[in-house]
């Protein structure tokens, strides 16, 4: 891309430049998340209560397919009392909208899970901690040295978490040092909990140092697993003096191999009101696209090498402008990627 | 490739009881979280599983993660059977393979409490386990 092009009529093309790339991760993540090898020793029993709407014209019920000769195992009568969706002869081909394939509740006439008969647990259970332990980790996910058209310097990004599977303490912390000071630089501390089978809510507080006076803000957002393997993250920031902001961060994680890995990430940042102290304008305030190519040598230890590019929109490209700094940067960067 | 199918113990079953019940349990998960559990519950809230002693009874296991799971019961045999419900092997552990629902008979003759999970120890340790009382 050219550094040279800085009207803003380009932005869309860059823009949509950035959306095709983001667009085709999805084919990549098809071809990670192949089904269970085809070795299997028995056919599978589909358990169909997800598959709401199906279209079952192909299908003869009550009379399931015969097992290889190798399986062990029959396909076991298929329990269509459990198969919401699928009263035969008025849903056909209704196409109804598919249910998540994880989480929800229960049908009424679900079996009992419970075969205790009363029996109540060992005195010893208590001291067994199998899924009660807490669990924690520290992912310094970008530790690193930058060369852009503004100067050069160092920045990182860290994220760690200690909790249950359901209620975390989650912290994470991003900024960026130059000219041997800190010029931006965030801290946040939330309360990460697991509100759906691949999505958490947030709850916290942020505080921003570095140049420019502090600032301190109420988090609240949300994170997790989109379709087609997209760690998403969305947060939106309440401030004093009617400050008000939200941030967008999407990534992806493109294996080449099992060690050599390029993760694109897409960090869109927006805010209410104009901080000129901080050189932040109202509305659209910037977007960064970043592409790490990382080698992991161990899982824990990758060094990379990448590029990002960053763009500031509005209001906030005019306080660039007045400070002598671009509106469109692209930085090399080369740092490591750690975790604990 | 080597399956279950090629398994097959001399001698049939310890014993030739049809099982008098049937116990369901499904092999619950969720890769991304890290969490595991029978029937969606986990170790620290789950209740045990009751086995009356000397009955001999049908565990039916439905795999509904996209991992495999071997399944240890402690101190009584697993009798696997095959795709026509009859005997095929004797075992301590028996692996269930994503999506698979398999069968197997046990005979209640051991007294106590025990232990029921899974042998992949991470999973275990997330809360892929149960207790067994036999009484």
């Amino acid at each position: 891309m050219s550094t040279k092009r800085r009207d803003t009529s380009i932005v869309p093309r860059r823009v949509a430049w950035l959306a095709a790339l983001l667009l085709a991760m999805p084919l990549a993540a098809t071809a990670q998340s192949a089904p269970a090898p085809a070795g299997s020793t028995a056919p599978v029993a589909m358990d169909h209560g997800p598959m709401h709407g199906m279209d079952h014209g192909g299908m003869h019920h009550g009379t399931p397919p015969p097992a290889p000769a190798t399986s062990p195992q029959v396909m076991p009568d298929m329990d269509h009392a459990s198969m919401p969706g699928m009263s035969h002869g008025q849903a056909h081909g209704a196409g109804a909208g598919m249910q998540p394939m994880q989480g929800g509740y229960a049908p009424a006439d679900a079996r009992s899970g419970d075969y205790s008969d009363g029996i109540a647990a060992s005195p010893a259970h208590a001291l067994h901690m199998h899924g009660s332990t807490p669990a924690g980790m520290l992912l310094i996910d970008q530790l690193e040295a930058f060369h852009g058209r503004d100067g050069n310097g160092q920045s990182w990004e860290a994220s760690g978490w200690y909790g249950s599977d359901t209620d975390k303490l989650w912290l994470r912390s991003e900024g960026e040092r130059s000219d041997g000071r800190i010029g931006d630089g965030e801290v946040e501390a939330l309360w990460d909990h697991a509100a759906a089978a691949f999505w958490s809510t947030q709850l916290g507080v942020r505080h921003d140092f570095g140049t420019g006076p502090q600032r301190s803000w109420a988090a609240f957002g949300v994170q997790g697993l989109a379709p087609y393997w997209f760690e998403i993250q969305a947060t939106a920031y309440v401030g004093p003096s009617g400050r008000s902001a939200a941030r967008l961060r999407a990534d992806y994680e493109l294996l080449f191999t099992q060690r050599l890995i390029l993760q694109p990430e897409l960090e869109v940042n927006l805010h209410g009101k104009s901080d000129p102290a901080r050189g932040i304008g109202s509305g659209l305030t910037d977007a960064r696209l970043g592409l790490r190519l990382r080698y992991e040598i161990r899982r824990e230890f990758a060094p990379y090498l990448g590029v990002v590019w960053t763009r500031r929109f509005g209001t906030t490209a005019d306080f660039a402008r007045a400070d002598h700094q671009a509106v469109f940067d692209r930085q090399w960067v080369a740092g490591l990627r750690i975790w604990f | 490739m080597l399956t279950y199918a090629d398994l097959h113990t001399v001698g049939g079953p310890l014993d030739a009881r049809e099982p008098g019940r049937e116990i369901e349990l499904h092999l619950t998960g969720n890769m991304e979280r890290f969490t595991w559990s029978f029937d969606g519950i986990k170790f620290p809230d789950a209740k045990p599983i009751h086995f009356n002693t000397g009955e001999r009874l049908r565990i039916v296991l439905v795999n509904d993660t996209m991992m495999n799971h071997p399944i240890h019961l402690h101190g009584m045999w697993s009798e696997l059977e095959n795709p026509d419900g009859q005997f095929q092997v004797r075992k301590h552990t028996i692996n269930v393979q994503p999506a698979q629902r398999i069968s197997y008979a046990v005979t209640a003759d051991a007294p106590g409490r025990w232990a029921y999970h899974c042998h992949l120890l991470y999973h275990m340790e997330a809360g892929m386990f149960r207790e067994v009382v036999v009484a």
